[in-house]
């Protein structure tokens, strides 16, 4: 390709466009003879975008898949770009294994050539896609798949609409047996040329996410105190109510892009936006001592779970910053299918595996369902010996997550107590989160008989070790509780011992 | 990909940084060594990790059992392979070949010495007297080997013969309860023959153990197998043929006070015998047996336990050692006063009280404990009068350098412990002593005795630190002339040449390098190898180069730069060189081995200002995006209508860029220096200055591009731990 593509093909007829024809049409040929003969199939199939390369995905996969609802993978085949001088086809999808696997080869467009769309040639541009189609197929196939059809990912500005109906259509006329679709932004479909769009193609497929994720909400105080003040949506049901009440207004056949994902914001101590989140995954959000637990909330289809900053030991960055995850789980495709009615053919944004298993995983798992506690002491009677008369004991006790139920659990809803008689802490400080106290009343250690943990959350397989310094002889109760966020306590094991 | 690359490039310098996350703190350095501060403070002396003791400073030699050696995995092959070799032998009937590769088996492990041994004697004896039960025999010990329990019923069928004591032992060992194990061991220890001693030893150990079984500890359950067991342990003890089991026969009549309750008896006797263990194992299953025993002491036991200790200078000798050394105390703050040490001195004072004669051991101890509580005078009386040599002088001598130290006295230290190592050959101390020698010659700023100490302590690090960074480019010269017979000397005169090569000393550097010939100098630098990854098809920034070029290109480049008429254009030709050769250019690969990343973890308790700066001015020479952005931020003062000078404040912003997330010492550089905001502020300047110039719209979109980088990278390191 030269710099043909980047003039518009109206603008003139000359030898390069023959040229260019030529070509397609002959390219034409080559597609339609490419391996099994390629049948128009009109409908939508449930299925998964995978973006991922290599493909590999094996025939206990595809069953896996169909187990779940989901026929079809739309995998991104390749990427257009403009490198500069024209708008190539790069990165392409490397086929490992697809056996078995019905594929729509889905090719996306990056910002570089969304920026060049327009003044691109058409015809240049549809060549450029069918050689690309034609190659991907025979890898593909190659691999076991059995190629249907070929989906445009290109987030082209609304007012182009009609540019990115005539690059279907040039595409249509060269390939006239080939299933084409697109996916679509939301905004797209109130467009008076999105029917332009739709009627060039077999059917479209709008995504019906992040279209709420403009700024408007973030630039809001969004945040305080590590908890969100107002709904942020990854997706918004009522607005996917509406799109499709559109779609099925133009009478254009579609799937729906389902949000099955999850995304992470940061908000500065003000409360404002301050970018997505990419540090820290939630898992180790959970277990960063920096980051207290704030706050969760299921918003409809929606969770969200946010942590407040607390001032860390060695550096102030990033104190009072508040990190959010969200996600839109298999709830979100319940509630989807819910309001938008069981006919309506999903696409899943990633794989919808069940809800414990997505998002929420990690979270689901720190519930404190069964929690497993051990004491154990290290005597040190050297005092004995050595004149101070001082029996020292030292107390390790550690508290274990053993896999159990799914009881959310509520910020410091992990309660550790301890009880004793005729031995004496002897420690001289202690954490913010140990209360020391004596007939309910907050005490200097040496005076307390009593002592409160607590902490906010306890992942399954983690453990929590507390060590602690006592001296004397008697005996000491330790009992664990928790919290959960629909107020109830569930009292763990109890441990006793004598310290003598 | 920018990011990538900077993944990349930390090849050379993460390898070290990753031991150090994956082992815990560095040990054999003082540069580095973070957890040590005070140098006088003498290392303990026995290292027990499984016991999650507080690690010593060194562990040369302190435990030698855990310094894998070079030809152990070998040995241990060795030995496995003569196992199959010996069964073949065995098989073939072919009795003494079985004995002797027993016997060499026994010479190369200390792994599994009784099976050997009892394969050796069986087949020494077999060879000496075949008969058909021997063929039973072993082919009943290789099943029960294989699978234990299936050979029980043919040993038990050897009736008679020379094999029936063999058969027996094999049966003792495999026997499910001690108690039935003994009566096989004692039946086997009545026929006259190898075995005999063996088999008494092991029907009185399992005849104690089925006495006294030991689950969280011991508890009496057979009175008659305990006197059996205290009878031929009595016997064993008293007998001179056995002497190589004295100790533990000694070590299992314990066990009795133990078990029934007289843990003051016990501890004394487990505390007395820590000293008499052959071996480092030993003494440290016996100090476990201490501890357990120790722990249990309360009310009359305690007093009676500590009144004993007080009139006996070795018992408290074995005693302060046990609570100074493996009684931890801050395992997280090793530097912090240990908390245990006044108790414990009043303790030692008290023992003086009843009258206890101090041994010179013990006083070196007690001067321990005053130094470590701080009291230099007490620790310097206590040490007045302990001779300079016999038990404890090590000690002493190692304590009186660190009461001089404590003074100001840097130079009577050095001198006190100069002779360390001929005067205490075999102390546990030698390698404490030199670290502290070393440490006392940097305090001194006699840097090149301190690398004498730390080339003879073979601290790769400490002695990268000092020829690559630390000692000046003379004093590095000087130490070249001075060692010139030294068996490193190639190495000291390349690292030179490396110091004098970014010094921009040209002809000074490659007369340094060529002074090694060719083909050990490009083994030594390591030339064409490649610390980063590096992907197929991209440019080999990170080839280790061969320095003398190196020099050479840069002395033509450096000439064409400092005059002439096209100044402008040659300047940016410099910068390109270090541009595009980049992070191992300057790279002494033959010191640092990939290693350069502990220069992140100074010992601070070590360095002084001196070694920061050391630092810094190491940093700025070394890197050479750091050296590019330089000589193209001169250009751009030098000649600022210059066409040249767009394309060189963009090679400064990207320059300057990669600097901003290259490793921890550039990230932690002044943001004025190097930082997202620096590099973004360099590409603002091409589009303002050079507005018609080709890379103005690439600066204008990449400016942007740097800023958002910078926020991205600060979000990303603001939570991580």
């Amino acid at each position: 390709m030269n710099e043909a593509v980047l003039r518009r093909g109206h603008s003139r007829m000359g030898s390069e466009t023959f040229a260019v024809n030529v070509s397609l049409a002959l390219l034409a040929l080559l597609t339609a003879g490419c391996g099994p003969r390629v049948t128009r199939n009109s409908k939508p199939s449930p299925g998964v975008w995978y973006w991922h390369s290599p493909f590999n995905v094996q025939a206990e996969h595809v069953l896996g898949a169909q187990e779940v609802g989901i026929k079809t993978f739309y995998v991104r085949s390749g990427t257009l770009t403009f490198d500069g001088t024209e708008l190539k086809v790069g990165l392409p999808q490397v086929w490992s294994a697809a056996k078995g696997a019905e594929v729509w080869l889905v090719l996306n467009a990056d910002k570089g050539a969304l920026k060049h769309f327009e003044q691109a040639d058409s015809d240049e541009m549809a060549r450029e896609i069918l050689g690309h189609f034609r190659s991907q197929k025979v890898l593909a196939e190659g691999a076991g798949a059995t190629v249907v059809g070929l989906q445009l990912d290109f987030d082209v500005p609304t007012r182009l609409l009609p540019l990115y109906a005539k690059l279907f259509q040039v595409i249509r006329k060269n390939s006239p047996a080939l299933p084409l679709s697109c996916t679509g932004l939301q905004d797209w479909v109130r467009s008076r040329d999105f029917s332009q769009l739709a009627s060039s193609m077999d059917w479209v497929a709008p995504q019906l996410y992040e279209g709420y994720l403009d700024a408007e909400p973030f630039e809001l105080r969004s945040i305080a105190g590590g908890r969100l003040r107002t709904n942020v949506w990854l997706s918004d049901l009522s607005r996917a109510e509406s799109i499709v009440s559109r779609l099925r207004e133009v009478g254009v056949p579609f799937a729906i892009g389902v949000p099955t994902y999850n995304q992470s914001f940061l908000f500065l101590p003000s409360g404002r936006f301050a970018g997505v989140n990419r540090s820290i995954t939630l898992e180790e959000a959970f277990r960063n001592p920096r980051l207290r637990f704030a706050e969760y909330r299921q918003d409809g289809h929606q969770q969200v779970v946010s942590f407040l900053a607390i001032p860390g030991k060695h550096r102030a960055e990033g104190d009072g910053y508040t990190i959010t995850f969200m996600s839109t789980g298999i709830e979100s495709v319940k509630a989807f299918q819910k309001a938008l009615g069981p006919s309506v053919t999903p696409i899943y944004f990633s794989w919808p595996t069940k809800a414990p298993e997505v998002f929420l995983a990690g979270f689901r798992r720190s519930a404190l369902g069964n929690l497993k506690t051990s004491v154990r002491a290290d005597s040190n009677p050297s005092g004995l010996v050595e004149g101070t008369g001082r029996l020292r004991h030292n107390l390790r006790i550690r508290v274990e997550q053993q896999p159990g139920s799914n009881r959310m659990l509520k910020p410091d809803g992990l309660i550790l107590r301890l009880r004793w008689n005729g031995i004496q802490p002897t420690m001289p400080t202690s954490p913010s989160n140990y209360a020391f106290t004596r007939d309910g009343a907050r005490v200097l250690p040496a005076n307390a008989n009593e002592l409160t943990i607590t902490r906010s959350g306890l992942l399954a397989g983690d453990s929590w070790e507390i060590e602690l310094e006592f001296e004397g002889a008697g005996t000491i109760r330790i009992e664990a509780k928790t919290e959960g966020l629909d107020g109830k306590i569930q009292r763990h094991s109890l441990d006793s011992l004598e310290l003598s | 990909m920018a990011q990538r690359r900077a993944v990349f490039i930390l090849g050379s310098l993460g390898l070290v940084a990753l031991a150090i996350a994956c082992s815990g703190d560095l040990v054999n350095t003082v540069y580095f060594n973070d957890p040590q501060i005070d140098w006088g403070q003498p290392p303990s002396p026995l290292v027990i990790r499984f016991w999650e003791e507080r690690e010593p400073r060194n562990d040369a030699n302190t435990d030698p059992q855990w310094n894998v050696d070079e030809q152990f995995w070998e040995r241990k092959q060795q030995v496995e392979a003569a196992t199959a070799k010996y069964w073949q032998a065995v098989e073939q009937k072919r009795w003494s070949t079985a004995a002797a590769i027993s016997k060499k088996q026994l010479e190369l492990t200390a792994d599994n010495i009784d099976t050997y041994q009892l394969r050796f004697e069986a087949s020494s004896s077999a060879s000496q007297n075949p008969t058909v039960s021997w063929t039973k025999f072993f082919k009943a010990m290789k099943r029960e080997g294989d699978r234990p329990g299936s050979g029980v019923s043919d040993l038990q069928a050897i009736k008679t013969g020379p094999a029936r004591p063999f058969a027996l032992y094999a049966l003792g060992n495999s026997a499910p309860r001690p108690e039935l194990a003994h009566t096989y061991f004692l039946e086997a220890s009545k026929i006259p023959g190898p075995r005999a001693l063996s088999a008494r030893v092991m029907a009185a150990r399992s005849a104690m153990m089925a006495a006294y079984p030991w689950a969280a500890s011991p508890s009496a359950k057979s009175a008659p197998l305990a006197v059996t067991g205290r009878k031929l342990f009595a016997a064993i003890l008293a007998d001179p043929a056995a002497k190589r089991f004295h100790f533990n026969a000694r070590n299992w009549l314990v066990r009795e006070d133990f078990a029934n309750g007289r843990f003051d008896k016990a501890a004394v006797a487990y505390l007395r015998l820590t000293d008499a263990a052959p071996d480092t194992a030993q003494r440290v299953a016996t100090l476990a047996s201490f501890r357990s025993a120790f722990k249990k002491l309360r009310g009359k036991q305690a007093t009676d336990f500590a009144d004993t200790v007080r009139k006996d200078s070795q018992l408290a000798s074995a005693y302060i050692s046990f609570r100074l050394h493996h009684v931890p105390y801050d395992w997280e703050n090793p530097n912090k006063p240990n908390p245990e040490i006044p108790s414990l001195l009043a303790f030692a004072r008290s023992v003086e009280a009843v009258g206890t004669k101090l041994t010179p051991a013990l006083k070196a101890q007690v001067a321990e404990l005053a130094y470590h509580a701080r009291n230099y005078s007490d620790t310097e009386k206590y040490l007045s009068g302990i001779p300079e040599s016999g038990s404890g002088a090590d000690l002493a001598s190692y304590l009186r350098a660190s009461t001089y130290d404590r003074k100001g006295e840097i130079s009577k230290a050095i001198s006190e412990l100069a002779e360390f190592d001929k005067r205490y050959p075999t102390s546990a101390l030698r390698k404490g002593a030199a670290e502290y020698r070393a440490t006392l010659k940097i305090r001194q700023n006699d840097l090149s005795g301190a690398l004498d100490e730390l080339l003879k302590l073979n601290y790769a690090y400490d002695i990268a630190y000092l020829l690559d960074v630390r000692m000046s480019p003379e004093q590095v010269r000087d130490y070249v002339r001075s060692h010139a017979t030294h068996p490193r000397a190639e190495l000291f005169r390349i690292s030179l040449g490396f110091r004098f090569l970014r010094q921009s000393r040209y002809d000074d550097s490659i007369a340094q390098f060529e002074s090694v010939p060719t083909s050990k100098r490009l083994k030594l630098v390591q030339a064409g190898s490649t610390y980063a990854d590096s992907e197929p098809g991209m440019p080999h920034y990170d080839q280790i180069p061969d320095p003398v070029q190196t020099a050479r290109d840069l002395k033509r480049l450096e000439s064409a730069a400092g005059s002439g008429a096209n100044r402008a254009a040659a300047m940016y030709a410099l910068a390109s060189y270090f541009y595009t050769r980049r992070n191992l250019m300057l790279y002494n690969a033959a010191l640092w081995n990939g290693g350069r990343s502990v220069l992140a973890s100074l010992n601070t308790g070590v360095t002084t200002p001196k070694d920061a700066d050391a630092v810094r001015a190491h940093s700025f020479e070394h890197e050479c995006l750091y050296r590019a952005r330089k000589v193209c931020l001169k250009l751009a003062g030098a000649f600022p209508e210059n066409p040249v000078t767009a394309k060189a404040l963009y090679r400064a912003a990207t320059a300057t860029r990669r600097l901003a997330d290259f490793n921890p010492y550039w990230r932690s550089a002044p943001k004025s220096v190097v930082s997202y905001e620096e590099a973004a502020s360099l590409l603002k300047q091409v589009y303002t200055k050079f507005p018609g110039d080709a890379l103005a719209a690439n600066a204008r979109k990449y400016e942007k591009v740097y800023l958002e980088e910078g926020e991205e990278a600060m979000r990303y390191r603001m939570f991580s731990e």
